[in-house]
């Protein structure tokens, strides 16, 4: 298998960077075969590549939760004045969109 | 025809400030952080959907419809705010992951004690500021194509097109925008416990 690989001018064993790069884009679409072979692999030696991958679940998590609480936060509001500016604004282009 | 109410005439564009405003403008600031931004995309949705009333289909709500042009209005700031930065994906420019990773290819020292400290412990009050700060320190095309992708789950087939990138140049925005935030997050918060 090993001199399958070195015949393809390929590395015998991938570094963290590379697989870093893997693990990555496995949150966007599923692995092809031998990639998925190689990371899992990699991940069953590698705490710190496992770490990283936790990690990048973890953060879609959170940012997912917190963002979503932030647009329901009754407490975030236009300013008094904001509100009354951007309404005058469209009160006045209400008249010109009729025709 | 009398007595039909078009779809157009459904929609009540004096009130939508009142109704509408907040909801559009924490839409924005949650995930641009940028008020004076906010403000400016609100005025623009309510425009935009002025001059194009007679598409309303009465399909969806008033509410949803006027979503909808707030979202591309927001993908549209964020592809034109980025245009003009280059990628970093050049030969000439150091690739950002060399802080990460030595020339082997290995985690740096520095980076795994950051590493080996879960996310998970991080509770709601540390999140925000942490988060806000690490978000600021990113590309702009970058932090888009996290907000994108992460909390608004758009296909990476759609962020190409909203972004004007191309898949493999959208995969590597991702995973700098991914490992940098996650490195900057935990460095930040374990700094804070101290």
């Amino acid at each position: 298998m090993n001199k399958n690989k070195q015949a393809m001018g390929r590395p015998v064993m991938r570094s963290c960077k590379e697989i870093s790069k893997l693990v990555s884009s496995s949150l966007d679409r599923p692995l092809p075969f031998r990639e998925k072979i190689e990371v899992w692999m990699h991940l069953k030696m590698c705490r710190l590549c496992n770490a990283f991958g936790r990690d990048l679940l973890r953060l879609r998590t959170l940012a997912r939760h917190r963002i979503t609480e932030k647009e329901n936060d009754p407490s975030i509001q236009m300013e008094p004045d904001a509100k009354i500016r951007v309404q005058s604004t469209v009160n006045r282009n209400v008249g010109r969109a009729d025709s | 025809m009398t007595g039909t109410v078009t779809h157009e005439q459904r929609l009540n564009p004096e009130k939508w400030v009142e109704d509408y405003g907040d909801l559009l403008f924490r839409y924005v600031v949650s995930r641009m952080r940028d008020r004076e931004l906010a403000e400016e995309l609100v005025q623009q949705t309510f425009l935009a959907a002025l001059a194009n009333r007679q598409q309303y289909t009465g399909a969806g709500s008033e509410k949803g419809w006027l979503m909808s042009i707030l979202k591309r209005k927001m993908i549209d700031h964020v592809r034109l705010q980025s245009r003009t930065q280059p990628l970093e994906v050049d030969e000439v420019s150091p690739d950002p992951m060399d802080q990460f990773f030595d020339r082997r290819g290995r985690w740096r020292q520095n980076v795994r004690d950051a590493l080996l400290h879960p996310l998970d412990s991080i509770d709601r009050e540390e999140f925000w500021p942490v988060f806000e700060k690490c978000m600021a320190g990113l590309p702009d095309k970058q932090a888009g194509a996290f907000m994108l992708r992460e909390v608004d789950d758009r296909k990476t087939e759609q962020i190409c097109k909203d972004l004007d990138v191309s898949p493999s140049n959208l995969w590597v925005l991702l995973h700098r925008a991914r490992t940098r935030l996650a490195n900057c997050m935990k460095t930040r918060w374990l700094h804070e416990q101290e």
